[in-house]
Order: structure tokens, then sequence, then C-alpha cells
């Protein structure tokens, strides 16, 4: 039986969004014949940042090992007797002394000081249990230093899932570093040697192909994708004497400042429209990590709302997705970044059968997911109160006027983005690659 | 019964500390607050038992003094401690409150709702092994449920 290691650090319980892909790659192997040893961090790692949601848990296959390093971000660590007095006095100057460490022992921030031990630990796993392949999927990019080093000493293959990208900031569109950069030498002697990198659309493909040009053929997409729901959403008959329900479901990984139109808007649409005038705006998901949770300036500029019915109401277990989202009429769809970004969140609404929001950029990586999906308000040209009011309206208007049809074409349409089916061919692919494959039909499940 | 004593030099959101508190009331716990401002609508029906405010330095210069009280305060004296500087004096304030003195005594847990509360509750938990000290509310939903550890220094 081949042995694949699967660098995975965001592997489930993490409440993470990066948990459902992870989830379903190891698996996949696993159902393809192969020995899955899954290396990622502790609980209580996870515990300092979103915490756990133990019902990702569930959907593991049983037969995947799983090695939880004791590895935990120190900059969120909330033990204060563990504190030096300088941390304690001097917390800014003490950060940028953590942030100036890291960096040196490898080129990424927060996750640079994870670089030896998650080596050790790589190379002990191999010793313990030969591999024929590590997969990594960064981010944390230092994950791939350990697969890089492996391969570099033992000659194992590596391959990179890589959910973001490293040298392209994907929601500014540039270049984050250059090519000749400590980081950018790493990114070069990493992604050369891989035996396929995994894109999350094409873009991204598309910039490391122009980035690389004698990788491209190893570049791959491999869309994100959703998860059935555990209960599924219920859409419920929607009433304009009562009001309508708008939902966003997701992280606050959007700058706060893209709130303020988009609160505008829906302050300005509910005083021309008597129906949104009765409606109300519900944020959920995890806003803020460690100790910032629920204390974001995006909270801050939400409560600062109450009077026009906007409130945030705290995370989402996966348990319970399908019954918040039965509840709500319409979905906003807040995402940052432009068209290099495409965000899991996107195929997750989709995939809910209900009416879809757009306020993000106009040229959006979203786009080429709901181009084409019946229940969908694109976004306006810009992000301008005025613009997002007339979405507003606009979506309540095909709430109350959706036919059968639509929201028949709608359910039907996200059913073609299931997660399992997007990966399937890439793992197929690559578990070929290395001649160890034993495809059984459980893959094909 | 665990008492939890948590500190803010800055009005808390609600939504930070409403839930946290709500949980740790619901695993028979209790929450005060001792601040570093008017504490009149900070924390409005967030199920805290009490919020105090911090007298500045001055104001209690004068007050009565407790032996712990002076022993703390020789302490830091001896250390060269700098007055001036906002960490000391934020701690200062804190280990001179009476309020703050005999709630710390009863407390299981000292919390810093910012970060520029860390520095008193990193001096309190120096002067009270046994007391576990966080920074955060959720890390005490964390030790009390068994998902993760705070240390009490002894």
């Amino acid at each position: 039986m081949s042995h694949l290691i699967y660098i995975a650090i965001g592997f489930p319980p993490a409440a993470k969004s990066s948990a459902y892909r992870m989830r379903a790659v190891a698996n996949l192997f696993c159902e393809a014949g192969w020995d899955v040893t899954v290396v990622t961090i502790h609980d209580e790692g996870w515990e300092r940042e979103f915490g756990i949601d133990p019902t990702l848990s569930e959907g593991v296959d049983p037969r995947i090992r799983i090695i939880r390093l004791p590895l935990s971000r120190e900059d969120l660590e909330p033990d204060i007797r563990t504190y030096s007095e300088f941390r304690a006095r001097h917390p800014k100057a003490w950060l940028t002394d953590l942030r100036r460490r890291e960096m040196e022992s490898f080129p990424e921030p927060v996750f640079g000081l994870w670089r030896e031990a998650l080596e050790r630990s790589v190379a002990a796993v191999h010793d313990e249990r030969p591999a024929d392949l590590v997969l990594v999927s960064p981010a944390p990019n230092t994950g791939m230093a350990a697969a890089w080093k492996l391969w570099s000493d033992r000659g194992v293959p590596y391959a990179v899932d890589h959910r973001d990208a490293w040298s392209l900031h994907t929601y500014r569109g540039v270049e984050s570093f250059t090519r000749d950069s400590p980081a950018g030498q790493w990114e070069g002697r990493i992604f050369e040697n891989a035996r396929e990198l995994w894109c999350v659309n094409a873009a991204i493909a598309d910039f490391y192909r122009s980035r690389f040009p004698a990788i491209a053929d190893r570049i791959r997409v491999v869309e994100n994708g959703h998860d059935p729901f555990p209960q599924p959403v219920s859409p419920h008959r929607p009433d304009a004497e009562q009001g309508l329900s708008f939902g966003f479901l997701g992280t606050s990984n959007f700058p706060a400042d893209m709130l303020n139109p988009v609160l505008d808007g829906w302050r300005a649409a509910r005083s021309e429209d008597p129906v949104l005038a009765r409606s109300r705006l519900v944020f959920r998901g995890h806003f803020g990590a460690g100790m910032a949770r629920g204390a974001t300036r995006h909270v801050a500029a939400i409560e600062a709302r109450v009077q026009d019915r906007v409130s945030y109401g705290g995370p989402v277990s996966k348990a319970d997705l399908g019954t918040v989202y039965s509840e709500w009429d319409a979905l906003l769809l807040l995402i940052p970044g432009g068209r290099y970004v495409t965000a899991g969140k996107t195929y997750e609404y989709v995939a809910t059968g209900l009416p879809i929001m757009s306020a993000h950029a106009a040229d959006h990586g979203a786009n080429s997911v709901l181009d084409g999906y019946p229940l969908w308000i694109p976004p306006p040209q810009e992000l301008h109160a005025e613009l997002l009011a007339q979405s507003f309206s606009t979506t309540a208007r095909l709430v109350l006027e959706a036919s059968e049809e639509q929201r028949a074409g709608a359910a039907a349409f996200g059913r073609r983005f299931d997660r399992r089916t997007l990966l399937r061919p890439a793992v197929q692919a690559l578990a070929d690659s290395v001649g160890a494959s034993d495809l059984t039909e459980g893959m094909a499940r | 019964m665990t008492r939890v004593l948590a500190f803010a030099t800055a009005p808390p959101r609600t939504s930070a500390l409403g839930p946290y508190v709500t949980e740790i009331v619901a695993m028979d716990g209790e929450v005060r607050m001792a601040c570093w401002f008017d504490p009149a609508g900070a924390a409005p029906d967030c199920g805290l038992v009490e919020v105090r405010r911090i007298a500045a330095g001055q104001q209690q210069a004068d007050a009565t003094s407790s032996g712990r009280r002076l022993r703390w305060r020789r302490g830091r004296t001896n250390a060269g401690s700098d007055a001036a500087d906002p960490a000391t004096r934020r701690w200062h304030d804190a280990r001179d409150d009476p309020w703050v003195a005999h709630e710390a005594d009863a407390a299981d847990f000292f919390v810093a709702l910012d970060q520029d509360a860390v520095y008193p509750v990193w001096e309190l938990a120096r002067a009270h092994p046994g007391v576990r000290a966080s920074f955060g509310l959720h890390a005490v939903i964390s030790a009390l449920s068994g998902r993760s550890t705070l240390t009490d220094g002894r």
C-alpha cells in the first residue's frame, strides 16, 4: 500500500474553511487505497485562533492517521503567566521582535518558527513508514519547507495544493515579493521541484504559469467546491409583511472599510423600500481570532447599526449550517479581492439555492462561479452605498418574485460544484503520477 | 463557583464580552470587571456581577493601606519601577485599589480584556500564586472545559 504524508495544517477539527478541502483530499486518497498520514497541529493551537469544530472530524476516514504537533501561534498565547516581563510591559516591541525571529527561520511571518519542528516530524513519519508522496497544503507556507527537505534529503516526491498563493497577493492582485527575495528563492526551489502545483482558480494558475514557465504543464486548477450540508437547506416562503432576512456567513477577512458602503446602502434601501424597512441583515461567522474574537472593527461597525436591524450572531458550527441558511431569504456575498479570489464561501452559497447578492469588486473571481446562477444579483460597478442600495432592493424583489422553476434551477446549479466531484480527478492523476495508485470503487462514490 | 476578575482599559465590545460571560455563568462562574473608564453603559446586560472603576493613583494616595498593598509597593520600589510609565501606573492603580485587592484574593482567574490591561494582570498573577491569568475570556472557558490549560504559578 502506498503511503501519503499529507502536511495539512488546518485539518479537522480546526474551525477553518481549509478543513473541508483537506478532509476531502485525505479521504479520497484513503479511498484510493493509500495509507494516509496527516501532519497538523494540536487542538490547543486552534483553540487560540478560531477554535475547533468537532463535527468536522466526524467525516474523516477513520483509517487516516493524524499526527498533531504541539505547535501554536506564540502571538496568540493566552496564558499571561508564561509571558516575560518584557512582553507584558511592551507588547508591541515584543511582537516586532517575534516577527523578526520568525522571518529568520523561514520567510513567512507568524509561522516561520514552525519550520524545524515540521521538518523533523515529516522526516520521523517517513523513517517509521517510508512515504511514496508528500502533499502539502499551504498556508502556512512554512509547511512546504518540510516537504521540500524530505525530497531534498530522501528523494520523496511532493506536490503542493496551494489554497491561496504565495508570491501573488490575491486580494490586491499584485506580486507580494520578487523572485530574488528570500521568499522568492524559496518559492522557486519548492515549486520548480514539485510533482504538481494545484491552484484553486484559473487566474492564479495563469499567474504561476507566467512566473514559472518551466513547470506550466504541472500546474493544475483544482476548484474548491462545497460539501453537502449536514442538515439540508429548506428555504421557507418569504413573507413581505414580516420582512425578509438577509444573511452573511463567513469570516471577517475583508477590510472593515468594505462594510461601510454595504451598511450605508442597507440603510438607504430601507428608507425607500417598505419591505426592506421591515427586514433584517444578520452577520454570522468568525469575526476576529484569539483574544480579538468578536472584537473586531467589523463587529463594532455592525453593532453601531442596530437601529437598522443589523446584527452579529457569532460563529456557526458545520452541523448547524443548513439550519442557519434555512432561516434566511437571501445571502450577502461580501468578499475581498478581485479576479484572483473565488472564495470557498461562494461555492457554499451556491449550494444553498438561495438568492445571492454580490457585494464585491465588479471584476471578481467569484463571478466565474456565479455566472449562470438563476438567483444571482451581480456586483455593482463600484461598491458605493447608492448602488448597493439598488442591489438590496433588486434582491428583495427577486426573493419575492422568484418562480419555483428559478429556485429549482438554482438548486440544480449548486450541485455542479460538489467538492469530491471536483477533487477526484486531481487526486487520481496525482496518485497515478507516482505509479502507485490502487483506485477502488470507494473513490468513485 | 468560579470567580473571574477581568480588567479593561477601554470599553469592551458587547459582542466580545456578552457571549463569553454568558458561557462562564452557565459553567457556574461569576465575572467581575475592574476598569479604567466610566463603566456607566459600557457593558450593558452582559451578565457581569459587578463593574468597578479603578481609582487613579492620586485619588487613592492617602487611602488606608493593607499589609498586602504595602508589600506590593515595597516590592516595586525595590525593583526601581518608573511610575511615569503608563503600564506601571495602571499596575499601581490596580494594586492600590481596595476593591481589586479584595476581589483578587477571592479570584480563580485574572483576565486582561485588552492589551493595555495585560501588565497589571501579569503583576497580579505574580502576587497571587494559584490564580490563573489569561488574555481574553475565551481562554477561561477553554480551561474550564478542559480543552486547554492555564498555568497557576505553583
